[in-house]
């Protein structure tokens, strides 16, 4: 019998005709070798212990025969054994043939314990190594199952299942899928390019007929095919040959492939459902973006756009009704919408770049308390009547990242803060060394971020409740922030403070490995 | 003066033109236009402008070899109009020989700003003034002193260089590369200068960490704000 435990090595094993003459000698040379000790026995009972009798010594070295070797070489030993018994104990001695008829009842009983015993030692011993086989062949599967779960993806999970099976049982393996109702070769191994006309004909038959195809029925077909059978329609099919021909199985491989096909067909199955439900995430995150990035541009582009058309008509149709004050408001109407407008268009590019990855950071060495100067003094418009504080530790290390656009987080974060946090109120930005990172805090006096809003406060044309109800931004300015900050290298955090009401922005850089600043001589001077 | 600056506006837009020859034409600026790099470099040639005003993005040519080109044979102050977040062509043109650059979308405050600064370092190339006054500030570049709120600040020698370049170009921006190379002699890490920096508003900027003289413009240089 066939038997798949012995094939767990990944070379294909060695083919079976070549094996065949020694492995099938070598039971009978056993079972020869076990009469022969039994004979030498016999003969030492008899020498010294006059024991007339010795054919259980015989009849026992029958049974181990059949227990080790099986049916057949227990019969030869048994034919071996009477041979003995009649040449050595039965009289005329030396002779083989049988005169006593006492003797002749003797070797006949002796056959029929010998055929008896041997065939139920040998039943025991098929049993027991059934019983081995099925244990491994389920430890097997149960490994193979368990690998399957840990596949997610297609065609890992199709290529492990033709190794599966050419590594367990060292035959040429291969999976077909149907797509679109035409079936395909997914995975083979051994690796092959193509499959043939007539081989995937048989594959196309099991794969309607729903059932293994009819082995040998072509002759030019190289494999066995078995359906992998899902809930309510087949999947696909797997092919199993050898050495150029459908391999013929006994019932326990044939089992073993049909069980890895059922699992497989499971695995595909779940991998489907999966994929299908991912799909279907990322198309309604996809279209909650996009409806968000509608009502977001429509809103904010329309609303300076209003206007600045408003104002630009009033002071085109209606100058002269004007006194001075009231043109130099609406003008400003024009300047202030038309910079919003602006911030709006720049976060949209800003976005942009970030998404399409056409980013391009400038590392250089920057001082940090340089680009913070930069941003407070853009922000000094959209800060209005805030009141900006700087705290900036001495000594900073300089760090290797992108001046420009740590100034665009800077200013996004002071513009933010000047939306929500009252006027009159206090922004701070603070920079400083924490264990072995460099720290930039930003901190307001606003009414500080709801916690269900932490977690989504970066995400793109994510508006909380709160910045909806107030005239706040398109919730992008935050989404470049972690953007710039990331692609730097760096980290971005939103938090509250504990000592007042108000938000905390935090942007960690690792600290530079060795310091940039100068040596303190190269700064005092010269030459 | 008896005529009247004359203003080349070189951008493809004519909305941006239109605007631009109606305000510069109410501050008392003559107005010349042109269309494209080849119009411009013709307009260049006859009777030229005292200032140009040049878009980097012209449909025909690259507007930084129209720099290239003008400056071949004109000292005529070049102001870039760019748009943002591209330091890099900002500080090629400064690097070519443009003397300052705005930002598309501009107000006009800031762009009359430009055009004032660079008229006037033309105008004033001879006989510059040599003394710098800007709030508590003031430096003399004959005397080489620098005193803030009236007492003398001693500044080491690479200081007094670097700052004494700012005040030659008050008003202007100046790009890292360019101060470095007056500064030193041989290339080096612009980190050096940026420490510089930083001891020269230790030393002469009321609040260093929010600078009112030695301004940041990030990514391209530093600018020193215009005297009083």
């Amino acid at each position: 019998m066939h038997d798949p435990l012995g094939a767990s090595e990944p070379h294909p094993r060695p083919k079976r005709m070549e094996a065949q003459p020694l492995t099938r000698l070598l039971p009978y040379l056993g079972a020869s070798g076990m009469t022969a000790l039994a004979l030498l026995l016999a003969l030492l009972i008899d020498t010294y212990l006059f024991v007339a009798n010795v054919a259980l010594v015989f009849l026992t070295s029958v049974v181990l025969a059949a227990l080790r070797w099986g049916e057949l070489p227990a019969l030869f030993a048994c034919a071996l054994s009477v041979a003995s018994l009649n040449f050595f104990f039965f009289p005329p001695i030396h002779d083989l043939r049988v005169h006593d008829p006492e003797n002749v009842v003797a070797v006949l009983v002796f056959i029929g314990v010998a055929i008896l015993v041997g065939r139920f030692a040998s039943r025991a011993r098929a049993n027991a190594r059934l019983a081995e086989q099925r244990a491994t062949v389920t430890n097997k599967l149960y490994i193979f199952a368990g690998r399957l779960t840990s596949v997610d993806d297609l065609a890992d999970l199709l290529s492990l299942t033709a190794r599966q099976i050419h590594e367990a049982l060292g035959l040429n393996a291969i999976v077909l899928l149907a797509e679109r109702d035409v079936l395909a070769l997914r995975s083979a191994m051994p690796p092959i390019e193509f499959l043939g006309e007539v081989d995937l004909e048989q594959a196309e038959q099991c794969w309607r007929r729903q059932e293994s195809s009819p082995a040998a029925e072509s002759a030019s077909c190289h494999y066995l095919f078995l359906p992998l059978r899902a809930a309510n329609s087949i999947l696909g099919v797997v092919g199993v040959g050898q050495d150029g021909q459908p391999a013929s199985l006994s019932r326990e491989d044939l089992r073993f492939v049909e069980a890895i096909a059922d699992q497989v067909a499971l695995a595909i199955q779940r991998l489907t459902l999966v994929t299908e439900v991912h799909r279907a995430r990322v198309a309604a995150e996809t279209e909650r973006l996009r409806s968000a990035m509608l009502s977001a541009i429509s809103h904010d582009l329309k609303t300076p756009l209003a206007s600045i058309l408003g104002a630009a008509t009033s002071l085109a149709s209606y100058s002269s009704y004007y006194q001075q004050q009231e043109r130099d408001e609406l003008a400003e109407t024009i300047r202030e919408e038309a910079e919003r407008m602006n911030r709006f268009v720049a976060n949209l590019l800003d976005i942009t770049r970030i998404e399409s990855s056409t980013l391009e950071v400038r590392q250089e060495a920057t001082d940090i308390e340089e680009v913070i100067g930069a941003a407070a003094r853009r922000a000094r418009r959209v800060l209005g009547d805030h009141r900006l504080s700087l705290r900036i530790a001495p000594e900073l290390p300089m760090l290797a990242i992108d001046g420009v656009l740590l100034e665009q987080v800077l200013f996004n974060l002071l513009d933010n803060a000047a939306k929500y946090a009252p006027p009159g109120s206090t922004v701070e930005i603070e920079a400083g060394r924490q264990h072995d990172r460099i720290i930039i805090k930003v901190t307001d006096e606003g009414p500080g971020i709801l916690p269900q809003d932490l977690q989504r406060i970066f995400e793109k044309f994510y508006r909380s409740d709160r910045g909806r109800r107030q005239r706040a931004g398109t919730g992008l300015g935050l989404a470049i922030c972690r953007g710039f900050v990331e692609a730097m290298g760096g980290r971005i955090h939103a938090g509250n403070r504990t000592d007042h009401s108000g938000a905390v922005f935090i942007i960690a850089f690792p600290e530079p490995p060795e310091p940039l600043s100068l040596p303190a001589t190269a700064c005092d001077d010269d030459d | 003066m008896t005529e009247a600056v004359a203003v080349l506006v070189v951008d493809d837009e004519p909305p941006i033109r239109r605007f631009l020859r109606t305000s510069l034409f109410a501050q008392g600026f003559r107005i010349l236009e042109a269309e494209t790099g080849a119009e411009a470099l013709e307009r260049l040639q006859g009777n030229p402008p005292d200032v140009v005003l040049l878009d980097l993005g012209l449909p025909d040519a690259d507007g930084l070899d129209i720099i290239r080109s003008v400056r071949s044979h004109s000292t005529v102050p070049i102001i870039v109009l760019s748009s943002r977040s591209n330091e890099q062509a900002k500080v090629s043109a400064l690097n070519l020989g443009a003397d300052d650059y705005v930002t598309k979308p501009f107000g006009m405050e800031e762009l009359i700003a430009r055009i004032r600064t660079a008229l006037r370092h033309r105008f004033q190339q001879q006989g510059a003034s040599s003394v710098y006054r800007n709030g508590i500030l003031s430096v003399d570049l004959v005397r080489r002193t620098v005193r803030v709120r009236g007492e003398e600040v001693k500044l080491s020698r690479k200081e007094y260089l670097i700052l004494s370049l700012l005040v030659a170009h008050a008003g202007k921006v100046l790009t890292h590369q360019f101060i470095m190379r007056q500064v030193w002699e041989t290339p080096s890490d612009v980190q050096y200068l940026r420490v510089y920096i930083k001891q020269l508003r230790q030393k002469i900027e009321p609040e260093p960490q929010d600078p009112r003289y030695i301004l940041t413009e990030t990514g391209v240089g530093y600018r020193l704000s215009e005297a009083d």
